[in-house]
């Protein structure tokens, strides 16, 4: 079991969930999976190898959320503490079609969007 | 069709060059030579990665330094200055350069040859040697200060048709320049924070009918 944490991509998130039923569903899903066993999520292939050396037992993973053209990924820190780990989410983006690379210019706009 | 831009082969070619210098590459006018080289004698003339123009040091390219820049932004390479020229190494496991290499191989056979061949040719020269044989090389001499002396033929996207989107996935973050300083920065706020339970579903799915 593990507790979470998405204070960090809120407004992410919620774009996210606005996008279709299917897409809300996955991020449910991946809530629920969070919560049970964090560790069934892949870690990163690569990591800044100073991550390790400033931070203690805590693993990058990532989560796929995928639906016909949307396309996106949830990266969470995995804290594995001694009495019950811990997830706090970090960065969601989603994939540019052209060039496979991170489509920043979403993650800039979700931080300039004001609201609820 | 799975796509890679220019730009991400490019730095993933720079930081398979790097890759080559066990202890480094003693400063960068020997990794523009090598990579000018590796272009200029690969047999495939339709993939020529940068453009090189006749810069102060030899053959030069605007598209390497970019590169480098991108790379040390992304914590692939890392400069130590332990000698006259700054040494440029990787930071990269074993198994992610092994993937890097079988890219290459598979989507670049011909640069990834033509590359090893002038790594052999230009990599412990000394800096004058390197300076005199770049600049004895026809392809410079017949050229102006600033002037190009060949371009890269890479279109803005490079179809990869049997590229398999994972792989594409692992080798545009690899190399992207903003993912390892968005998520340190992000762990560090975290971290500064206790470890809470938040109550995700009344924050994201509060319109949703309540279980009977």
């Amino acid at each position: 079991m593990a507790t979470v944490d998405s204070e960090l991509v809120r407004r992410e998130l919620k774009a996210l969930i606005n996008l279709s039923n299917a897409v809300k569903n996955q991020v449910r899903q991946m809530f629920e999976q969070l919560e049970n066993d964090p560790s069934v999520f892949d870690a990163l292939d690569e990591t800044d190898p100073s991550i390790p050396d400033e931070f203690e037992n805590v693993i990058l993973r990532k989560v796929y959320i995928r639906h016909g053209r949307h396309d996106y990924r949830v990266i969470f820190a995995h804290w594995i503490l001694p009495e019950e780990d811990h997830v706090d989410i970090l960065l969601v983006f989603p994939r540019k079609k052209q060039g496979y690379s991170i489509d920043w210019q979403w993650v800039s706009d979700r931080l300039r969007d004001s609201g609820p | 069709m799975i796509t890679l831009s220019k730009e991400t082969i490019q730095r993933l070619a720079v930081l398979r060059a790097v890759s080559l210098w066990e202890k480094g590459a003693q400063g960068p006018a020997r990794l523009h030579k090598t990579l000018f080289f590796a272009d200029h004698d690969s047999a495939d003339q339709k993939r020529r990665l940068f453009t090189f123009k006749r810069w102060c040091l030899g053959q030069y390219s605007d598209e390497v330094a970019n590169a480098l820049n991108s790379l040390q932004d992304a914590g692939r390479i890392r400069v130590h200055f332990d000698g006259p020229a700054g040494r440029i190494d990787i930071t990269l496991s074993t198994r992610s350069s092994d993937r890097l290499r079988r890219f290459f191989r598979r989507f670049f056979p011909e640069w990834e040859k033509s590359l090893a061949r002038a790594f052999r040719r230009w990599a412990h020269l000394n800096e004058d040697q390197i300076l005199v044989e770049a600049q004895d090389d026809p392809a410079y001499r017949q050229f102006r200060h600033g002037e190009i002396i060949a371009a890269s033929s890479l279109p803005k996207h490079v179809e990869l048709s049997e590229l398999d989107d994972q792989e594409a996935e692992f080798l545009a973050d690899l190399v992207d320049s903003r993912l390892a300083g968005t998520l340190k920065t992000r762990l560090r706020t975290a971290a500064k924070t206790h470890a809470r339970r938040e109550d995700w579903k009344s924050i994201y799915f509060t319109d949703e009918p309540a279980a009977v």
